[in-house]
């Protein structure tokens, strides 16, 4: 694969190694706010073992997992995955997370989102890319729409949580939203 | 409300399913191309009557182990007990009391008759039994006849993913609609 994919300005993407990376997925789930961003479903404590577990089943067939790693000191920060293929369709879903609030909002993830983007449009032939957001995740509703995906609607009252009622959107980005997003970029 | 009645209505029956004995009208449904889409059949392709038995033993089996999914034979009432389709209320988040219903027929003429009836008890089971706050269903934009039923029965289209369906060599949109308890018990005249 050429890797010049997987190199961004600040950061770049290289597998999820189950073995070595669960130790940071075990050390972002502490921060609860990181897990409630992250699902609708209860937020939980893994240990490394289950985590591990879980990656082992899904990786090879179901999911693609990238850890984002900064570039100034070869930490991960983050990762991104792509999964719920649905391959004569075209279409399948993102997930995205990064870890420490202290790395929020530097636009780490937005690059790692325009990377993966290229990727799975220009070498996997995807057609669209799915993805849905909890309503009370404003910063990642905008680093989405940042990246070219569109807001297509939103579940009603989707999840509960401390007894208030939030929506779920539902975004997607299709490749001519993104090819075009390309054209503008080269014209500026 | 009739409380003995939730499994009933003037001409269906909800039931258990019987992996052995429905498999072969399963089978012989996937035949029909929206069937298998419905089936989730990937790609969509026709299925034996074995591939048929050893899912709805997969998918029942797993229902019982996950307990977020209720999955139900729908039955004619009259005589025989023929069966007419499936209907279960999956993906279920206890937490946030969020399912989707999924209704499907053997075939459109039983779908057009039985739709709006199967639609009734599914939502009468999901918000009268299981308690939900929220029910979606997603429909393929292309079928427009169970989309205009879902408007009647007072869902909201709650979001459109775009081109997400391939079908007769185009993309399509898929339809996400949304029913809230509040609403269902309002269209009832329950409290």
């Amino acid at each position: 694969m050429n890797e010049a994919y997987l190199q961004g300005k600040t950061i770049y993407l290289r597998a999820t190694d189950p073995e070595k990376d669960v130790q940071y997925y075990t050390a972002w789930q502490r921060d609860a706010l990181y897990d409630r961003f992250m699902d609708s479903l209860p937020a939980v404590m893994y240990n490394k073992d289950q985590m591990k577990e879980w990656f082992e089943k899904q990786i090879t067939s179901h999911l693609s997992s990238f850890m984002i790693v900064r570039k100034t000191d070869n930490t991960p920060i983050g990762f991104i995955e792509i999964s719920g293929y649905d391959w004569h369709s075209g279409n399948a879903w993102l997930g995205i997370g990064i870890g420490e609030r202290e790395n929020w909002g530097k636009g780490y993830g937005t690059e790692a989102m325009n990377l993966l983007l290229r990727l799975v449009f220009l070498e996997w032939n995807l057609h669209r890319v799915s993805l849905s957001v909890l309503g009370y995740n404003a910063r990642a509703i905008r680093a989405y729409e940042k990246a070219g995906f569109k807001n297509e609607g939103a579940l009603r009252g989707f999840i509960q949580r401390d007894g208030q009622r939030w929506d779920m959107y539902m975004m997607g980005i299709l490749r001519q939203d993104w090819e075009k997003l390309q054209a503008v970029q080269i014209e500026n | 409300m009739d409380l003995t009645n939730i499994f009933e209505s003037e001409r269906l029956r909800l039931t258990e399913i019987d992996p052995k004995a429905d498999a072969e009208k399963d089978s012989l449904w996937s035949h029909g191309i929206e069937y298998a889409r419905n089936r989730k059949t990937n790609p969509v392709r026709p299925i034996s009557a074995l591939e048929s038995k050893k899912n709805l033993e997969e998918e029942l089996k797993e229902a019982e182990n996950e307990g977020n999914r209720f999955h139900f034979a729908i039955r004619s009432k009259n005589g025989e007990e023929e069966l007419l389709g499936f209907l279960d209320v999956a993906n279920i988040e206890w937490k946030n009391g969020q399912g989707s219903l999924q209704i499907i027929f053997g075939n459109e003429t039983t779908c057009k008759e039985f739709f709006s009836e199967s639609l009734q008890l599914g939502l009468q089971y999901a918000f009268g039994e299981l308690n939900l706050y929220h029910v979606c269903m997603e429909i393929p934009a292309y079928e427009t006849e169970r989309t205009a039923a879902l408007e009647e029965a007072d869902f909201v289209r709650e979001a459109c993913l775009r081109e997400i369906v391939f079908h007769e060599g185009t993309y399509h949109d898929r339809i996400l609609f949304g029913l809230l308890a509040e609403e269902w018990r309002m269209q009832k005249g329950l409290k």
